[in-house]
């Protein structure tokens, strides 16, 4: 995961250093990412230091430095919500002794926490590189997206490292559906996944509210067993230009649900099982459709599951990731993938899609 | 430099570790193998720690109702031995065997009934082989045992439970598995094992994940090894370090072997935190599914008959891949509200010919 950050990190570089030289295209529709143009002459030098040092401890630094105070106060007030919030789901966590009973809502409060931590730290840091209106612009509900790839996975427990991903993503109106898939590679391992989803709310041109409704099925053949779950969701983005004109462009990605499922043994059992669903990221839009996604993801099923780490924490955290897709056309473009868990997985992929049915 | 700690801290967590384990297991496999000035020890299976040794004294912790192990020695200088054993089965026999004759050894002291110690004189340098167990170890005799976990900053009342297992003189040995300290410091570690010799039966252990907290071996040097196996009237025990939600891949060589082993008998698998909680909703299980239900195949296919937890603080009774699972982390730490439970600990009388066995649920609060 030291890897995913020096790569976030020369993406935020390079990209930063196009939109410097002015080479973000402009929208051919009318966005206010598109309408933005760099502006010359910012400082940015001293408020991005600042923004990481002392900043990823007081949020907001690099704002206040750049001479944005209100959306620097207003990072740190999501620093401190963020904190509040996973104080509480740890306190709550600890006075009921991680009762099933009460447990939802106690990892739900703490992951939105850690979340909200986590992406005002990152806000800061692109508030103050990013140009005015930032690196590029959404595009909402594309008709049809295909992607697809290989995927290489380092597990130190399984033999599998090879497998191809295939994803297909389609908006009918407001439904969207999407398929996708991951196919070993010189080893019996599958994994099939169907998401239909209803987009209840929108608001401008990012921020939305979608009911999702999904089933999961992981097929280990040598280890002769599978996992399957149904599962459903409340995902939603936010677009941070609510907190500041140097975070448009910007949005925080949000998630949770619940998983009902079963684990079966081949020829000895079959179980049921569940799992909590929560899902959070900061992220941000470049070039025409394209984004950059940092996450945290609590699932613990999948390839990169829940995280390892030195001392006592092992097992309840899931993983984190990174997400990145950039169209160089109209209709094409790549991703790059990478994920760590309890196993590292990393992927890049080509992207084919269309915007509108007409 | 607390900003740094704090930054490397933030950076582990987010980049996790995927091999985390698997120091441990090397420590595992040096564990019961000491030299010192000529003379060698080596107890087969690792199965107690070398918590001393030098030319002529030997002190062991036990973590098996029977040890069997090697002196060796170049010189001829310390011929005569004093062997410490703690945590040993009460009534153990010392036999000692010097190039294939008998000699005799002399118990000199049991300050409490798991603590022995022992005088012996060797003839000359060369090889010793030593047995020390129960003369009805082999004895496929029906038998129980007491289980418990999660003691962690409850130490100070843990002798409630011990009270109880006392209480009930059938009970042969204890099973621990895991989060026996709070942090796993030096002297939460000596503290536990104080506090063992008011327990009238041996407590053989695997650590928790609280045992890691300031260093990922520091147990072992005082309790051994974190994933061994032991057999006591023809019945199998596993116990496995789970402490950091997984296995390392080593651990899964030497199962394989320990399975095999247990095929055809009653075999018992122990670790602190599950493969899979009761209730998924909460995971305090492995961190991967996928590697909790590929464990459990194993564990079914060469039918193991019972799983037993820590790492939980209540009871529950479920199955996992058609195993019976039990979680019993009833030790003292921060409890599960909710539950009505409380601190108890588990018993499992088995009759080892037939393989069928029952559990019991013994309330301490």
């Amino acid at each position: 995961m030291v890897k995913v950050w020096l790569l976030s990190l020369l993406l935020f570089a390079s990209v930063s250093a196009r939109a410097d030289a002015g080479a973000v295209e402009p929208a051919n529709q009318a966005t206010a990412a598109a309408e933005a143009m760099p502006a010359p002459g910012r400082p940015r030098v001293l408020p991005t230091i600042t923004a990481v040092v002392p900043g990823l401890l007081v949020h907001g630094t690099g704002h206040f430095v750049a001479g944005e105070t209100r959306t620097g106060y207003r990072l740190l007030a999501a620093e401190g919500a963020g904190l509040g919030l996973m104080v509480a789901g740890i306190a709550g966590l600890a006075v009921t002794g991680a009762s099933p009973k009460t447990i939802g809502p106690f990892i739900a409060v703490s992951a939105l926490g850690g979340g909200l931590f986590g992406s005002s730290a990152l806000a800061d840091i692109y508030g103050v590189l990013a140009p005015e209106g930032g690196f590029g612009r959404p595009l909402l509900q594309p008709a049809l997206e295909l992607e697809v790839g290989p995927r290489y996975v380092r597990d130190p427990i399984f033999d599998y490292d090879a497998f191809s991903h295939v994803a297909a993503t389609s908006w009918l109106g407001d439904v969207r559906v999407q398929l996708s898939g991951w196919l070993g590679l010189g080893h019996d391992n599958q994994r099939l996944r169907a998401l239909g989803a209803y987009r209840l709310l929108r608001s401008g041109q990012g921020s939305y509210i979608d009911l999702e409704l999904g089933a999961s099925h992981h097929r280990f053949a040598p280890e002769r067993f599978s996992t399957s779950f149904a599962e459903a969701s409340v995902t939603g983005r936010l677009e941070l230009s609510v907190l500041g004109r140097t975070l448009a462009g910007s949005f925080f990605d949000y998630g949770l649900g619940y998983a009902l499922g079963a684990n079966r043994q081949f020829d000895t059992s079959t179980e049921s099982d569940e799992m909590m669903l929560a899902r959070f990221g900061f992220g941000f839009f470049i070039g025409d459709g394209g984004d950059v996604t940092l996450y945290y993801d609590h699932r613990h099923d999948g390839f990169a599951a829940g995280l390892k780490v030195p001392g006592l924490g092992s097992g309840p955290l899931g993983h984190f990731g990174l997400h990145v897709r950039h169209f160089f056309s109209e209709d094409m473009g790549a991703s790059l993938f990478a994920e760590s868990g309890s196993a590292y997985v990393v992927g890049l992929s080509l992207l084919l899609r269309r915007r509108t049915w007409q | 430099m607390n900003r740094l700690r704090i930054l490397a801290l933030a950076v582990f967590w987010t980049s996790g570790c995927l091999d985390v384990a698997e120091h441990r297991a090397n420590v595992d496999a040096r564990v019961g193998q000491a030299e010192s000035e000529g003379a060698k020890i080596s107890v087969v299976g690792g199965r107690a720690a070398v918590r001393n040794f030098r030319p002529g004294h030997l002190h062991l912790w036990a973590g098996a109702p029977d040890l069997r192990f090697t002196l060796a020695s170049e010189a001829d200088a310390g011929a005569d031995w004093e062997l410490f054993v703690e945590n040993t089965m009460p009534g153990a026999q010392l036999e000692v065997e010097y190039e294939g004759q008998a000699v005799e050894a002399t118990q000199t002291e049991q300050a409490a009934p798991t603590k022995q110690r022992w005088a012996f004189t060797l003839p000359a340098a060369g090889r010793a082989e030593l047995h020390l167990g129960v003369t009805d170890a082999q004895d496929e005799t029906p038998f129980r045992y007491a289980i418990f976990a999660d003691v962690q900053d409850a130490i100070d009342d843990v002798q409630d439970i011990y009270g109880r297992i006392n209480d009930d003189p059938s009970i042969r040995f204890a099973v621990m598995s895991g989060d026996l300290t709070e942090q796993g410091e030096s002297g939460q570690l000596e503290r536990f094992q104080r506090e063992l010799a008011e327990l009238a039966v041996p407590c053989f252990t695997t650590l928790g994940n609280h045992e890691l907290g300031i260093a990922d071996d520091r147990y072992h040097r005082y309790f051994g090894r974190g994933s061994h196996h032991f057999s006591f009237h023809g019945a199998h025990f596993t116990l496995l370090d789970s402490a950091s939600a997984t296995l390392a891949p080593r651990v899964y060589a030497w199962l394989d072997d320990w399975l095999q082993q247990g095929n055809d008998a009653f075999h018992s698998v122990y670790m602190h935190i599950p493969p899979l909680d009761a209730r998924g909703i909460r995971n305090g299980a492995f961190a991967s599914r996928a590697e909790a239900n590929m464990l459990l195949g194993r564990l079914a296919r060469a039918g193991v008959d019972i799983t037993v937890y820590g790492h939980v603080h209540s009871y529950y009774a479920y199955s996992n891949a058609g195993i019976p699972a039990y979680i019993t982390g009833g030790g003292g730490a921060i409890p599960e509200r909710l539950d009505n439970m409380g601190r108890h600990f588990l018993t499992v009388d088995v009759d080892p010919t037939t393989q069928l066995f029952q559990t019991g649920i013994v309330r301490v609060d």
